[in-house]
C-alpha cells in the first residue's frame, strides 16, 4: 500500500517538473517573440490574444469556479477604461494610477450588482447581467460628461511611461504578457487554494456546501468582485493601446459573449483553458477577418459558431478536458485523473 | 440550558399545514429520536430547524440563542449539523475533501479563502474522524465510489469535523444493510456517551427504540407523543397513527 502511494507521489513529481519546465519555456519563448515577430499586424494579434487570455482568465473566476454564466463583463472592461480615461482628460492623472483605481471602482460596483444578480440562479444570471450590460451602454451613449455616443479619444503623448503611451507595440506586449502571466499564476494559486476547494463543491451542490456553513453567495460575490477587478484593469489598457473608446467599441454586449465562449470553449474551471480558448479564437477570428473578410464577410462567425458547438457536443468541458483525454488514449495514462488534486488538500 | 429549543414551530405549503405548532427540545447530552408514519412532517421539521426553509411561524433556539429564519450556512456555524436522508455527498472530491468542507467557516477570512490551504492540524482531525468511522482505507477515493452505507457513515464524520452542539440526522440507518445499520448504532451511541447531542429520524423502530432516551411522535404535523420509548410502544395514539383504527 505505503509502496503504490510513494510511487504514485513520486509520479506526479515527475509531471509537477515537466510542467514546470514547460511553463518556463513557453514563458522565454513569449518573452522573445517580438524579436521574431516584427510586422505590426502580427504583434497586434499577439496583444489581442494575450488581452483575450487576461479577459477570460478573468472571466473564469466567476464563470468556470463560481459557476456563473456572467455576460456583461462589458460593462466592468468599460468602467476600466473609462474611469482612467477620465481621470486622464479631466486631471491630467497617469493611467497608471487609474487602472487601479479603475479596478477598484469596477469591484464596487460589481458588489452592488452582485448583491442583487447574485441571487438569481442559472439562465436568469445570465440574463440580468446581458440587460445591464445593455442599460449601461444605452446610459453611455446618452452620457455627455462620458462623450456620449462619440466617445473619448485619448491626447496624444506618444513615448511617454507617464502616459503609457508608446509608438512601438513592444511595450504594450511585454505589458499584457505580465499581466496574462500574474492572472494565471493568481488562478494556480486560486485554484489549489480553499477558495477553489469550496468552489468545487458549491458548483457541485450548492445546498449540500452551504449545508457544511459555506457561504456560496459569498464566494460567488468574491469571484465577482475579483473578475471585475482585473477585467477593468485590461479595460484601462484597452483604451491605452487604441487610444479611443466609445460605447460602441468597448461596451458591446458581443464582447461579453466573446469573452465567455473563450474561457467554455478552452474549458471553464481550469487554469489553462481560457489560454487554450483564447489562442484558438481570437487569431482565428482575426485571420478570417484579414483574409476573407472582403469576399465572405461574416464567415469567421460561422467557423467560430461551429467550432463551438462542436466542443459543446464532442466535449463539453472544453479543449483541456479533450487534450486530456486525447493524451489519456495514447498514454493510457489512468493515474492522472486520480491525482488531480483538488485544493485544501494535499495529496 | 437546552441544546435545542423549539417553539410552536408552524410551516404551510399553500392550503397544506406540514408542521403546526411543534414544540420540543432537546436536552444536551441527549439522543432523542423523532417519529412518525410517512408524510407527518419529520424532514419538514428537519428543514425548518436548519435553515433550508424559512417557518412560518415559531422560533428555534440553539444553546439559548434564536436562530430562527437565519440562511442554512449561518446555522451550521452557529453549532448545528444536519445530515439529508438521502446522503448528499461531493460525488468527485475525495472522502477526505468530503469531510474537510465542515471544516470551521466563520473564522476564515479573505487571505485565508484566497492563499491558504487547509491547516494540517485541521486534516489530521478530519483524519481522526474518517478514521473512527472506518473509512480510513477509502480515504482517497472519490465519494461518489462509496457504497450508500459508507456514504451514511462519511455523512457521520463530516458532522463530526464541524464539531456541532446538536446533531440531526435524517433517517441514518434508511436502506443500510443489517451490518452497516450495527456499525452506524454502535458509533451513535459512542458519540452520545461521550457528550454529543442527537436528534433522530427512523423508521427502523427497533433501532431507534434502542438507542434513543426519549422520542417524539409526529403524526399530519402535529406532535402526539412524547416519552421514553416504554411509554411510546404502549401509548394508543401512536398505534392508532401507525397502524390506524
Amino acid at each position: 500500500m505505503e509502496v503504490i502511494e510513494k510511487a504514485g507521489s513520486m509520479g506526479r513529481k515527475g509531471g509537477v517538473q515537466t510542467k514546470w519546465v514547460l511553463s518556463v519555456a513557453l514563458l522565454v519563448l513569449l518573452a522573445c517573440l517580438p524579436w521574431f515577430i516584427k510586422g505590426a499586424y502580427y504583434r497586434h494579434i499577439l496583444i489581442f490574444t494575450l488581452m483575450y487570455v487576461v479577459l477570460a482568465q478573468a472571466w473564469n473566476l466567476i464563470g468556470g469556479y463560481a459557476g456563473q454564466i456572467a455576460l456583461g463583463n462589458a460593462v466592468f472592461f468599460s468602467i476600466g477604461a473609462y474611469t482612467s480615461t477620465l481621470f486622464l482628460v479631466k486631471a491630467n492623472m497617469t493611467p497608471w494610477l487609474g487602472m487601479l483605481i479603475g479596478g477598484v471602482f469596477s469591484a464596487v460596483v460589481s458588489l452592488a450588482l452582485g448583491y442583487v444578480v447574485l441571487r438569481l440562479q442559472g439562465h436568469y444570471f445570465a440574463m440580468a447581467t446581458i440587460a445591464f450590460n445593455e442599460i449601461v451602454r444605452i446610459c453611455f451613449a446618452n452620457w455627455r460628461f462620458v462623450g456620449g455616443a462619440q466617445g473619448i479619444s485619448l491626447p496624444l503623448h506618444i513615448g511617454s511611461f507617464y502616459y503609457m503611451e508608446w509608438s512601438n507595440k513592444t511595450p504594450y506586449y511585454y505589458i499584457m504578457l505580465f499581466m496574462a502571466v500574474f492572472i494565471t499564476v493568481f488562478i494556480y494559486v486560486l485554484d489549489r487554494s480553499r477558495f477553489g476547494f469550496y468552489a468545487k463543491a458549491v458548483k457541485q451542490d450548492e445546498i449540500a456546501a452551504k449545508n457544511r456553513g459555506i457561504s456560496s453567495f459569498k464566494l460567488k460575490q468574491l469571484a465577482f468582485a475579483l473578475n471585475a477587478f482585473f477585467t477593468a484593469m485590461v479595460g484601462t489598457f484597452y483604451a491605452q493601446y487604441i487610444l479611443y473608446i466609445s460605447p460602441d467599441s468597448v461596451l458591446l454586449t458581443s464582447n461579453s459573449i466573446l469573452i465567455a465562449v473563450i474561457a467554455i470553449v478552452g474549458g471553464f474551471g481550469t487554469v489553462s483553458g481560457p489560454i487554450l480558448g483564447a489562442i484558438f479564437v481570437f487569431p482565428l477570428t482575426e485571420f478570417l477577418r484579414a483574409y476573407l473578410g472582403g469576399q465572405a464577410m461574416g464567415l469567421n462567425y460561422i467557423l467560430f459558431g461551429a467550432a463551438a458547438i462542436f466542443v459543446v457536443l464532442v466535449e463539453p468541458n472544453g479543449f483541456v478536458a479533450l487534450i486530456r483525454r486525447i493524451r489519456r488514449s495514447f498514454i493510457g495514462v489512468k493515474e492522472q485523473e486520480r491525482s488531480m488534486e483538488v485544493g485544501g488538500v494535499e495529496g | 440550558m437546552e441544546a435545542l429549543k423549539v417553539e410552536g414551530l408552524t410551516k404551510q405549503f399553500g392550503g397544506l399545514v406540514a408542521l403546526n405548532k411543534v414544540t420540543l427540545q432537546v436536552e444536551k447530552g441527549e439522543l432523542v429520536g423523532l417519529i412518525g408514519p410517512n408524510g407527518s412532517g419529520k424532514t419538514t421539521f428537519f428543514n425548518c430547524v436548519s435553515g433550508f426553509y424559512t417557518p412560518d411561524e415559531g422560533h428555534v433556539y440553539l444553546r439559548g440563542k434564536e436562530i430562527t429564519g437565519h440562511p442554512m450556512e449561518k446555522i451550521c456555524e452557529s453549532g448545528l449539523y444536519r445530515s439529508f436522508q438521502i446522503p448528499r455527498a461531493f460525488r468527485e472530491l475525495s472522502v477526505l475533501q468530503n469531510v474537510l468542507l465542515s471544516q470551521p467557516h466563520r473564522t476564515e477570512n479573505l487571505i485565508d479563502i484566497l492563499f491558504r490551504r487547509t491547516s494540517d492540524v485541521l486534516v489530521n482531525r478530519g483524519k481522526e474522524y474518517i478514521d473512527f468511522v472506518g473509512l480510513t482505507h477509502l480515504i482517497e477515493e472519490p465519494a461518489g465510489n462509496l457504497s450508500g452505507g459508507q456514504q451514511k457513515l462519511l455523512e457521520l464524520a463530516s458532522a463530526l469535523m464541524k464539531d456541532p452542539d446538536v446533531i440531526l440526522l435524517d433517517e441514518p440507518m434508511g436502506g443500510v444493510n443489517p451490518t452497516l445499520i450495527n456499525k452506524i448504532t454502535d458509533l451513535i451511541l459512542e458519540l452520545n456517551r461521550s457528550g454529543r447531542t442527537f436528534l433522530v429520524i427512523e423508521h427502523n423502530m427497533e433501532v431507534i427504540m434502542g438507542i434513543a432516551q426519549r422520542l417524539y411522535v409526529l403524526d399530519h404535523g402535529v406532535l402526539i407523543a412524547e416519552g421514553g420509548p416504554e411509554e411510546i410502544r404502549n401509548n394508543d395514539e401512536v398505534l392508532e397513527a401507525y397502524f390506524g383504527k
